[in-house]
This record gives structure tokens, sequence and C-alpha cells, in this order.
């Protein structure tokens, strides 16, 4: 059997997700969520977006 | 095992019980609960002060930090608006000092008029409104009792909401599906209301009472959401839509935002206008009875109410549902839908959603939509770095594959704060429709961009000064900033607008490069429309009171057609692309407009970097940027980067090749004062350096040298976690008059590792005097960079990665 040396290769993980893959279009499904860990790592101090709202939803 | 009662921080409070319209869809007056009869049309001062004082106990001995309260009704507006100053300060009195309050209002809006909006701006109570889409959908049952439409009264409602005195009042619209109104047509209806969020709410039924069926239809209100989710999607999700935000946002691992899906306890109590406690109010639909609770504010705390087992039945995740919901693959998204909508006579609540095959279906069907990875239910991949090219880095070197790996992951970071821009700015009330309408088209264009030629929309964005842009925008977003965006209703501030409006330029460029069709707005800027990586179209200075000017660019592929109010210019695209000044021909009508190109810097090996003289957001370094360069100072920055490039190549070999892949502008800075050098970097502005064009080349040299030290060490950060930064001291640094922050150390010793062997090597090289001067240089930067790596390594404060950096830095320095 063999195997890759890159297989083998140790590497140093970073705590971001990589999103080198989603296009723009996929990063409208993405929840805000995992755009806001992303941006939080180089600004903690970013917003949120949606705005937090309470759960309760009946319409009058 | 029962899960223990959740502290309830939602309140939904019954001010008013008796409704101006007759909505023959109302589950108040039309479900199976008719308890409102029993009641007093109107709540009381004392059920006022009591559930004010009862939310303030309950907040307080939990420690809450925020309290919700909807006054909700029937119609709340009914109360009147002495009786709805009396609610409001009351709530604030008996919270002030112990929680903070977000105060709402769900009302129909036919009687919202500029005195209610007054005291709603007065203590910030933000207003949703119902409506169910045009005219004749919200006709079809949003009527008065005689019959006469109330949409009139409601679209002037909201316009008063979407003036810029109230603009920042507006919480959003509440619609009730009825799938025999068409989607899109609801949809753009109320799209074209420029609500911040949009709520589509299932009507209430049971199993008991099931919504009317859809001939041959199995799932019609999934059809009907799907047809807007896609539609949604498509437009890059120009609002909120809460419903579909909770599935992204549950099926990504995050929290729904909605009671009616997820896993998520309830923490939401009723309060009647006779101060009784009831359940969700949507219980009404079931049976007659379904909510009550047997409690009241005047005898019982609310810490009583939530233990009430109709309160705990919701708060039990996973095993609150029924053996249906538990084995169903969307279960956590879903949550088993509403409460309401589970019950049947003869079983309870123990039961799937009546609309279970809608919101399996619809489930689904947006779990298909999401990147690959998430749907197939894998974890996003994240960034790393070879172990290898960490350790060269760490030594203060790197090779072209290390930087590349830096690069990898400033591309995520770059499409991230896009988004985030975006995403943020079309969630601020205070951001005029039109703006927003800007925005939306700016994405669609860079959405198209991106789907034709990724690798051209990227060469835009990894331009350094867009995320400078992107993180401008951010901190002109952020609430809690000096002057927010949103607060007490200041509209957004002309200089924020300016900002967002460059996402426009772009979208153009991007449109430009790629060969997109496109209609742009592009903010002009200092008299001048900019094309971030191109350069700017110089059309005059403006007047310096003059508003802020929009120029509209129509690219069709071969030219791009600029208008400015009646002027109006055009220029070739080959032009644009070629880098070349370019002013004859160029206006058709207007003033004479030059365009001004990015002029780019070669040295031998196919060496290229832009010399950015023309970009809005390249003053960003800590020394001012210069103005446009003249031909003749551009020719010496050519001749003295030439040389510098091959002396790096030549006599510094290790640090060539980072360089060579990570640098691409050269941002020109005024003149420092006289027998000083100036450069500089910024942390957001990574491939950048900033510098005043020095004496020589072998001081360029240097500068770039040093400074790149700083470029790569933010990419790193930007990766890592090398220190704790909830470290706040100050620390001394060698080489400064002036205590630094960790971090500012770590830069600095990072970039003297580099200087360092700089003047080691220049010793080597040179003779007499310039030998000299080499000499104690080197003796000079390495006893301080020694002593800053030893500070580093001793303060305790570094990570384990960070530890191991340290180690590495020590290991080079000790050569």
């Amino acid at each position: 059997m063999t195997t890759s040396t890159d297989e083998l290769r140790p590497t140093v993980p970073s705590s971001l997700v990589d999103l080198r893959g989603v296009s723009l279009a996929e990063m409208s499904a993405l929840s805000a969520g995992i755009i806001n860990e992303a941006v939080v790592r180089v600004r903690p101090e970013t917003p949120t977006a949606p705005v937090e709202v309470a759960a309760f939803n009946s319409a009058i | 095992m029962e899960r223990s009662p959740v502290p309830l921080d939602q309140y939904v409070f019954k001010i008013h019980s008796r409704c101006d319209l007759a909505c023959d869809h109302c589950y108040v007056y039309e479900g199976a609960d008719q308890s409102w009869q029993g009641r007093p049309a109107v709540v009381s001062d004392e059920v006022i002060s009591r559930t004010a004082q009862r939310i303030a106990e309950h907040a307080s001995s939990h420690s809450l930090s925020t309290v919700q309260v909807v006054l909700h009704g029937g119609e709340p507006l009914l109360a009147g608006a002495p009786r709805l100053h009396k609610i409001i300060t009351a709530l604030h009195s008996a919270l002030h000092g112990i929680c903070r309050l977000d105060l709402r209002i769900h009302t129909n809006g036919v009687r919202l008029d500029e005195k209610f909006c007054d005291l709603f701006a007065e203590y910030g109570v933000k207003v949703g409104i119902s409506v169910d889409g045009d005219r004749a959908a919200n006709d079809r049952h949003r009527r008065y009792a005689n019959g006469r439409s109330s949409y009139e009264q409601v679209i002037r409602a909201i316009g008063l909401l979407r003036t810029d005195r109230y603009r920042h009042l507006y919480a959003g619209l509440l619609c009730t599906i009825d799938v025999a109104n068409d989607p899109v047509t609801v949809y753009e209806s109320l799209l074209g209301l420029h609500p911040p969020r949009i709520d589509f709410l299932l009507p209430h039924a049971t199993w008991d009472h099931p919504p009317a069926p859809a001939l041959g239809v199995d799932a019609p209100y999934a059809d009907w959401l799907i047809t807007i989710f896609d539609r949604w999607l498509a437009d890059g999700r120009p609002t909120e839509i809460r419903t579909f935000e909770s599935v992204l946002s549950t099926l990504t691992g995050g929290e729904s935002r909605t009671e009616a899906l997820g896993l998520a306890p309830s923490s939401l109590v009723v309060i009647e206008t006779d101060g009784a406690y009831e359940q969700v109010d949507s219980l009404k639909t079931a049976f007659d009875g379904a909510p009550a609770t047997g409690l009241n504010v005047f005898s019982h705390a609310v810490d009583v109410a939530g233990q009430h087992p109709g309160i705990v039945a919701r708060q039990q995740g996973l095993a609150g549902l029924s053996r249906t919901c538990r084995e169903c693959p969307v279960v956590t998204t879903c949550g088993g839908g509403l409460y309401a909508h589970r019950y049947q006579s003869a079983t309870g609540f123990d039961n799937p959603s009546v609309y279970c095959a809608d919101l399996l279906k619809l489930i689904t069907h947006v779990q298909s939509r999401l990147p690959q990875a998430i749907a197939e239910g894998r974890h996003m991949p994240i960034h790393a770095i070879s172990d290898g090219n960490f350790r060269e880095l760490a030594e203060g070197y790197g090779s072209a594959t290390a930087v590349t790996q830096l690069i990898d992951g400033q591309r995520t970071l770059r499409r991230a704060l896009l988004a985030s821009v975006y995403q943020v700015a079309r969630a601020e009330p205070t951001v005029p429709s039109r703006a927003r309408d800007a925005l939306r088209s700016a994405w669609t264009v860079l959405a198209t961009a991106d789907q034709e030629r990724p690798d051209l929309l990227d060469s835009v964005l990894a331009h350094p000064y867009v995320r400078v842009w992107a993180a401008r925008c951010l901190d002109e977003l952020r609430p809690s900033s000096a002057s927010p965006a949103g607060e007490n209703g200041a509209p957004a501030s002309p200089g924020l607008l300016a900002d967002l409006g460059h996402l426009g330029a772009i979208a153009a460029v991007a449109a430009i490069r790629v060969g997109v069709n496109a209609d742009v707005g592009v903010p002009v800027t200092n008299g001048a429309v900019h094309l971030p990586t191109l350069g700017r179209l110089a059309i005059g200075t403006p007047a310096a009171a003059a508003p802020q000017r929009e120029a509209i660019l129509t690219i069709d592929g071969k030219a791009v057609h600029v208008q400015v109010g009646e002027d109006r210019w055009e220029i070739a695209v080959a032009a644009l692309l070629s880098g070349e000044p370019y002013s004859a021909g160029i206006f058709g009508g207007g003033e004479p407009a030059k365009w001004q190109p990015v002029r780019i810097l070669t040295a031998p090996g196919n060496i290229t970097v832009a010399l950015e003289d023309t970009d809005p957001y390249r003053d960003c370094h800590q020394w001012p940027a210069a103005s446009r360069l003249s031909e003749a100072d551009v020719a010496k920055w050519q001749r003295h980067f030439h040389d510098a490039w091959q002396e790096i190549e030549r006599d510094h070999p290790a640090y060539a090749p980072a360089i060579a892949a990570g640098l691409t502008v050269l941002m020109p800075m005024s003149p420092a004062p006289a027998g000083r050098d100036v450069s500089a970097t910024a942390r957001h502005a990574f491939g950048a350096i900033g510098a005043a064009l020095p004496a020589d080349a072998t001081t360029l040299a240097l500068l770039i040298i040093h400074e790149f030290q700083h470029v790569k060490l933010g990419a790193i950060l930007d990766l890592y976690d090398l220190y704790d930064p909830a470290d706040d001291r100050l620390y001394y640094a060698p080489w400064r008059e002036d205590m630094r922050p960790l971090e500012g150390l770590l830069q600095g010793t990072y970039a003297h590792l580099a200087v360092s062997e700089y003047w080691r090597t220049r010793q080597e090289l040179t003779t007499g005097a310039a030998a000299e001067t080499a000499r104690e240089r080197f003796a000079f930067w390495r006893v301080h960079t020694r002593d800053a790596i030893e500070t580093l390594a001793d303060s305790g404060s570094m990570t384990a990665l960070g530890v191991r950096f340290v180690e590495e830095m020590r290991h080079s320095a000790a050569v």
C-alpha cells in the first residue's frame, strides 16, 4: 500500500473555516453564524447580522 | 429526565383584548379558545404596575441581561397613547438598573400615526406590522367588520415607519400565509415596503382542524415558501426572512430565531389584560382554555408561572417531541414545529406538526441549496499551514508556498468580510431603501462575476484596500461605536452611505474584468470615480459644501459609460485594462475628465507591484498618503524599486520568495521629515506596504524587508492565536520610548529579527565606513531583538503555539 507524503505531512490547523470553495451566491445560503465566525477572527467587535429579535411570532 | 425550568425573558403583554379589524384568520377571535370575551378590554393601572414589578423581580433574581416585552392584543394601539405611555414608562422604570429592556409592539397598523410614533421614538419601542402581501392578498382576510379593506391604512402606517424620522423603529412585517396568494407577488410587494425583516407565518391549525387541503398537492405551504426562498436566495437575501434564516442557521449548527423552529427551550410567557399568566397564545387554536395556567401577576411570581407544566413542556428539546419527530433526520431544524400545531384531541401534543410534510420538504430543499460540505453533513474544511511552513515563518522567513497558504486564509477572510458588510448593512434600519437597493444590485453583479470567473473576482478582492474598506464599513455599522448607526433614530451618516456605495465600485471593476454587463452606482469621492485596482476618473474638484454625488456606471463589455448628473463620459474597457492614462475623447458632453490609471512597478523575474496612489481607502497607514504622483516621481519609484528588488534577491535571498509571492502594492506616502525614513503597514491591508520614497534603493530594500515582516505576521495572526488578547499590560520595547501592548511588541520583534539579519548581511558585503555602520546597527538590533524575544517568552501570555513561535524566533536570532 502506498500513502502519499502529503497525507503524512503534519500541519498546524487554524480555527478559521475555509470558505474559498464557497461562491458568493452560496455565501447567501450560509448562516450569518458561519460568516461571523470567520470575521470575528480579525474583527472581534464585528456586529452580528441579523439582529437578535424575540422568538415570538404571532401576527395580529 | 426533565430539564429544569429556564428563566423567562420574553413576555407577550396583552394590553388590549379587542380589535378594530375582523380578520377571518385571526387565532384570537376565530380560534377554539374564546377567553378574550371574559377579559377586560384594556389593561388596568394595577395590572400594568404589577406586571412590571413581576418581570423586574424575575430579571433581577435570574440576573438576566435583557428582557424582551412584546405589547400585543387584540390591537394594542386601541389602548391609546396615554395608556401606552403609562405601560412603557412602568416597564422602563421597573427594569431600570436591572437589565436592558427590548420593547416591541405588534400592531395591525391602521391607527398608527405620528403621535404614537413620537411616543415609540422617545422610548425606543420597535414596531412590527401585520400585512399579508399586496392589496389582493391582504384584502382576502384583513378587513374591517363591514368588509372594508384595511390595506390603505396599513400601507400608510408602513410609509410612516419608512420616513427618516421613524425608520429606526421599523421592526418588520408579519405575513400570514395563504397559499391561494401568488408567492412571488406577495414577496415582491412586501419587499417593496423595504422591511428590515419579514415573518412568513403558517396559519394556525391542528390535527383536529388541519389547514385547508390544496388539491393534488402534498405540501402546499412548502411549495409556496420554497418559491420565495429560491427567489430570496437569488436576490442575495435582500432582507431577513426569519423562517429561512432560522432553517439556514440550525442546518449549520446555529440557533433558531423563531419559536416555530428548532429545539431551543421556550422562555416565553403571556400576560393577559386581567393579569393572568398564559402559555403561548397560539394555543388558543387548540381548544378552549388551552393556554390557561390558573396563575396571575397578583398572586404569583414569574418563577411560579415558569414551573407550570405547560410552559416546562416547551423547554424539553428533543425529549419533549413525539417519537416520529425524534426519529426524523431534520428534527434539530424543525423541532416539531410550533407547539400548537402538534395538537390532536386524542393524543394531546405528542404528535408531529400538522405541517410536518411541509416542514420536511422546506428544510430538505434549503439543505440542498447549502454548500456541498454542509449539505452532506460534513464539517467545513479549515485553513492550515504545513508544519514546515509554520516553522519557516516563525523563524522570520517563509517560502512562496508558506505565503500562499497565508494568502489562502486572506481569501476566506475577504469573502467573509464582504458578505458580512452586505448582511449587516441590509439589516441596518437606518440605511435608506435606495442604498439597500444599490447594495443588492452590486452584490448581484459580484455574484455573477464570481460565477463566471472566480479567479478574476479574487484578483479584485485581493486588492489590499478592499479589506480596509470592509473593516471601515463594519466599524461604522457597529451599534456600540461612538456615533452609532441606528441609535436614537439618527439616519445613517453620509460617510457610511458613501462607504457602502463603494461596494458598487468593487462590483464595477469585477464586471469590467470579467466582462459582465452591469449598471451600478459608484460614489464620487474627492472629485473622482474610483475603480479599485484600475485607477480613478478625475471629474473635477467639487465645491466644499457640495452634496455627496453618485456616478452611474453602465458597463457593456466594450465600454464603461459614466454619468454624474447631466455629465457623461465614456471609456473603452481596453483602455481601462491597459494601465495607460487616457484623456482624449473621454468626455461626451460634460466637463473634461481624466483617467488616472494605477501605475505598475516592475523588476527582473516578472515581479510586478502596483504603485497605488488612487484608492480612496489607502490612507490607513499611520502616515499620510501622498497625493497623485507625477510621472517624474513614478520614474524615481521605478528605478528604486527595480534596484531594491535586485538587492533583495541577490543579498537577502531568504526573504525574497515570500515578498515575491505576497507583495502586491506599494503605497506612496507623504515625504518624511528630513533625515527620517517613513514606512508602514496596516493590519487589514494584506500585501501592501506604505512608504515615503527613500533616498536610495538600498534603504527601500530594507524598508520592504522590514515591513513585509509585519504583513506576514498580520496574516499569521489572522489564522492563529499566538497570545492571550486579554493581556492588557504594556511592555518595554527596547527600540521605542513608549510602552507597547503585547501584539505590538510581537510585531516589532518579528520585524527586527529581519532588520538584524539585514545589517549582518550588509556588514559582510560592504567595506569601510559602510561596513562599520552595518556592524553597529547589527549589534544594536541583535541585542534589542534578543531582549524583546525574552520579554515575550517571559510574558506568560503566549499560547502554546505562541510559545513555539517565540522559540523559533529565538533560535533564528541566536545564529
